[in-house]
């Protein structure tokens, strides 16, 4: 049996270095993006993963999108305003748009789009409606569309950068189970094929209202292995790659002329939950104390390569209060702290007690969830150990974690990462004692108070004044130790250029596609 | 294989050895690489007794500043980690060593367990035969139509991970190699006549089991629990490759190799090293119960 096998995986092996040889060669190969998950719906009002809003945003459109910057930009309505009440919003639509079957973006897409996502008999997964408390849709005219709102919500913008418009006609003919591969939207790109497990091909939409995209085809194709996706890359295969470490991209940038890596401050928050409802965590002074333990700098240099900086409080830029500095590594203060806290170790052993019982506990990290997520814990426990909490790292599969999370039973010390919706109110949400998600326990009042106000409070300077309060006062109450925003790399070949966005999503038209060099 | 002549007493039978046989050492001599396996097998057992003797660094000892240092020789290398460190900075040389002992343990403590099981059920259904015979034989046989992996991974995500969970899933599960070959002796064996004597006598069974027939059929045994030993390090390995076997807090080859294959392209000696050390143990291993096997049976050398 291995004697006949040898020769036909030989040929196999043959036969794929000529076939990505030839695609190398010819330069006429497509855009080439590799990822690492394969999308389970194209249908918006189904889609959950990161990849499936990558995909879509290049084929539908939302009425207010998220700029390379972060920041909310007009995308299918040109302008909105919210009046006096701040309950009805009103949206005017870009004229002239089509989608690319040929029927008009108007106020009626637009109504027909939200009732769609709340349509009790097809059960959609969007969680816009509920987000923005949405009350009903109205057509003004054929270009404006108004949103009635139950309570006041200041955000309701942001909350509709994944509510893509869709055709009426398209989606209500169209079964929910065919829909779901074939999106049809006003975006820069038209979906033209999707093999499930192999690819996904996208035609430029040359009546893009934004200008024919100058990249005609693209293709993107699921590897789960990086480092298949790295040698797809290497030879030739692929022009774009997600989901590498730090050090892979190292690697890449240091050896291998012709290709380059990015790398861009994600939106993924990585810090490690202290359960303040366990012993004397829920002490402010110990909380600061083992925010001081930790040497991030290190960590920065050595994980991230240099890369970024220390999380300083919740809040992500452009956002964020720039006159929160993050905790500074300093051991000695960690112990004054300590000590200040009644923490002492009596018996000598390199280890603290509390009310005479040793601080031995667990950190528990979901493997393989966070990048480097499990090195970062044990980095930091490490750390911790040196001030005396002996701390062990323990590492649980994702679906543990998450029951573990449910059941409220995670270990006092927990690595954990939010993901963002890039505005402080959903940044500081994340501690907000009533999420399911926050085991923190920390319920400070006047957390709770300005958090209540920000909700409601539609004026910019309000916002920013009770966002950077509540901000100063999440890094003075440390219910968290801060670590880092999520790193983000991408590799590329040396035929594109591009910036990568921190929301982790691609989007074509900010590509581009240099000139072929001659090979040499 | 069955000794012809009759024993005398069954305290000398273990020691007693054919006319035509060489002797032990002067057979290790003319098996070269039985004796590297050997040499190579002591060394790492002094090595995993001796631990925290030898390692140069404390297994744990997290240095997030060293970390992915290559093997001292290589550019960036340093002689205080001979084998360069891992994702987190801890020295591969330290984690192999102590690694060592949860192969050795793992290895030896399984297959006597399953030796113990094997050898007891094989010998009742050879000596009793009948129903019992029946009985056991088709519990083996259902035992090796089910996929060994499938059974570890399906009774260690029950168990959970643990050293004593692997040892007890590799035990329990390997039992019927030495069933089956136990029981095909005790077949040849029970109507020889030395054990009719001892029946004769009215030894009670346990005592013509252990003591008459047991002794005589050790050495294809000790073949199967050789190669049993190589057999279990490797599958300790998977399941710790699979995090399911030992957990993270103890260092094992095994979880060595599946951490070290995230950083495959990065740094190649994270997973290397142990590798080479699976295989170079395993090897020895394998070399020694080949050349026990032609030792306890010198025709199968000349086949070959």
């Amino acid at each position: 049996m291995p004697k006949r096998f040898l020769p036909a995986a030989l040929l196999a092996l043959g036969a794929a270095v000529a076939l990505s040889g030839c695609g190398a060669k010819s330069g006429e190969r497509p855009l080439t993006i590799l990822i690492s998950v394969e999308a389970n719906t194209l249908d918006p009002h189904f889609a959950t993963s990161t990849i499936e809003w990558t995909i879509l945003m290049n084929v539908l459109e939302p009425l207010v999108a998220r700029a390379d910057d972060m920041r909310v930009t007009p995308a299918l309505a040109e302008r909105w305003e919210v009046d006096a009440s701040r309950k009805v919003w009103t949206f005017h639509l870009r004229k002239g748009v089509k989608f690319t079957n040929g029927e008009p973006l108007d106020a009626r897409a637009v109504r027909y789009t939200f009732e769609r996502m709340r349509d009790k008999k097809l059960r959609p997964r969007s969680t816009v409606p509920g987000r923005i408390a949405l009350d009903r849709v109205e057509e003004v005219d054929a270009h404006t569309v108004r949103l009635h709102t139950r309570t006041p919500i200041a955000i309701v913008p942001v909350w509709l950068v994944n509510a893509f418009i869709l055709p009426p006609k398209h989606y209500s003919a169209t079964p929910p189970k065919e829909v779901l591969s074939q999106p049809v939207g006003t975006g820069p790109y038209k979906l033209t094929e999707w093999v499930k497990d192999s690819h996904i091909r996208m035609e430029a939409n040359g009546d893009w209202w934004g200008g024919k995209p100058k990249i005609p085809t693209v293709v993107w194709r699921p590897v789960p292995e990086t480092s298949a996706r790295l040698a797809e890359l290497e030879t030739g295969g692929a022009d774009l790659i997600t989901n590498i470490t730090g050090d892979q991209a190292k690697v890449l940038d240091g050896k291998k002329p012709g290709f380059q890596s990015f790398n861009v401050q994600g939106g993924r928050r990585i810090y490690i939950g202290i359960r303040t409802d366990w012993g004397p965590f829920g002490d402010k002074r110990v909380r600061q104390a083992m925010n001081h333990a930790v040497n991030f700098e290190v960590v920065i240099q050595k994980f991230l390569h240099g890369h970024g900086a220390r999380m300083a409080s919740v809040v992500l830029p452009p956002n964020n209060n720039p006159g929160v500095s993050s905790y500074k590594f300093d051991p000695a203060k960690a112990k004054a702290l300590l000590a200040e806290a009644g923490l002492k170790d009596a018996d000598g052993d390199g280890v603290l007690e509390a009310n005479g019982r040793p601080l031995r506990i667990k950190m528990d990290v979901p493997v393989a969830r966070y990048l480097q997520g499990t090195e970062l814990a044990e980095a930091a426990a490490a750390d911790l150990r040196a001030v005396g909490i002996h701390v062990e790292v323990q590492p649980l599969e994702w679906s543990v974690f998450l029951s573990n999370r449910r059941k409220k039973t995670l270990s006092p010390l927990y690595l954990h990462g939010f993901s963002s919706a890039f505005n402080e109110e959903t940044d500081l949400g994340v501690l907000r004692p009533s999420l399911f998600a926050n085991l923190t326990a920390w319920k400070h009042p006047q957390f709770v108070a300005s958090y209540r106000d920000l909700r409601t409070a539609f004026d910019a300077e309000t916002r920013k004044k009770l966002s950077y309060g509540l901000q100063a006062l999440v890094r003075e109450e440390a219910p968290w130790i801060f670590l880092c925003y999520q790193r983000d790399y991408f590799a590329a070949s040396a035929r594109i250029a591009w910036k990568p966005r921190p929301d982790e999503r691609i989007f074509i038209p900010a590509i581009q596609m240099k000139e072929a060099k001659p090979v040499k | 294989m069955v000794r012809q002549e009759a024993p005398a007493l069954p305290d000398e039978e273990s020691a007693s050895l054919g006319p035509e046989r060489v002797g032990l050492g002067q057979s290790l001599r003319r098996y070269k690489t039985a004796l590297v396996g050997l040499v190579f097998l002591s060394a790492l057992l002094l090595t995993a007794l001796g631990a925290p003797l030898i390692a140069p660094h404390d297994p744990h000892k997290v240095s997030v500043a060293d970390r992915l240092r290559p093997a001292a020789g290589m550019r960036g290398g340093s002689r205080a980690n001979l084998l360069g460190t891992d994702s987190l900075g801890r020295d591969i040389l330290s984690r192999l060593i102590y690694g060592a002992r949860v192969s050795i343990l793992v290895g030896l403590a399984s297959v006597v367990i399953s030796g113990m099981v094997g050898i007891t059920l094989g010998l009742l259904a050879g000596f009793f035969g009948g129903k019992l015979d029946d009985l056991i034989m088709g519990l083996a046989e259902v035992q090796l139509a089910f996929p060994f992996i499938l059974l570890a991974i399906t009774v260690m995500a029950v168990l959970g991970p643990g050293l004593f969970n692997v040892i007890a899933v590799l035990g329990v599960s390997r039992w019927v190699a030495y069933g089956r070959v136990v029981r095909g002796q005790v077949l040849t064996v029970r109507e020889k006549e030395f054990v009719e004597a001892a029946r004769a006598l009215g030894y009670p069974v346990y005592r013509v089991l252990l003591f008459q027939i047991l002794p005589n059929i050790t050495s294809p045994l000790i073949v199967i629990a050789t190669f049993a030993v190589a057999g279990n390090i490797i599958s300790e390995s998977s399941l710790s490759f699979l995090g399911l076997g030992v957990p993270t807090s103890t260092v094992t080859w095994g979880s060595m190799l599946s951490e070290g294959r995230e950083y495959l392209r990065v740094a190649w000696w994270l997973a290397t090293f142990p590798g080479l050390a699976i295989m170079l143990t395993v090897l020895s291993i394998n070399l020694i119960g080949d050349w026990l096997r032609d030792f306890f049976d010198p025709r199968l050398r000349d086949l070959a």
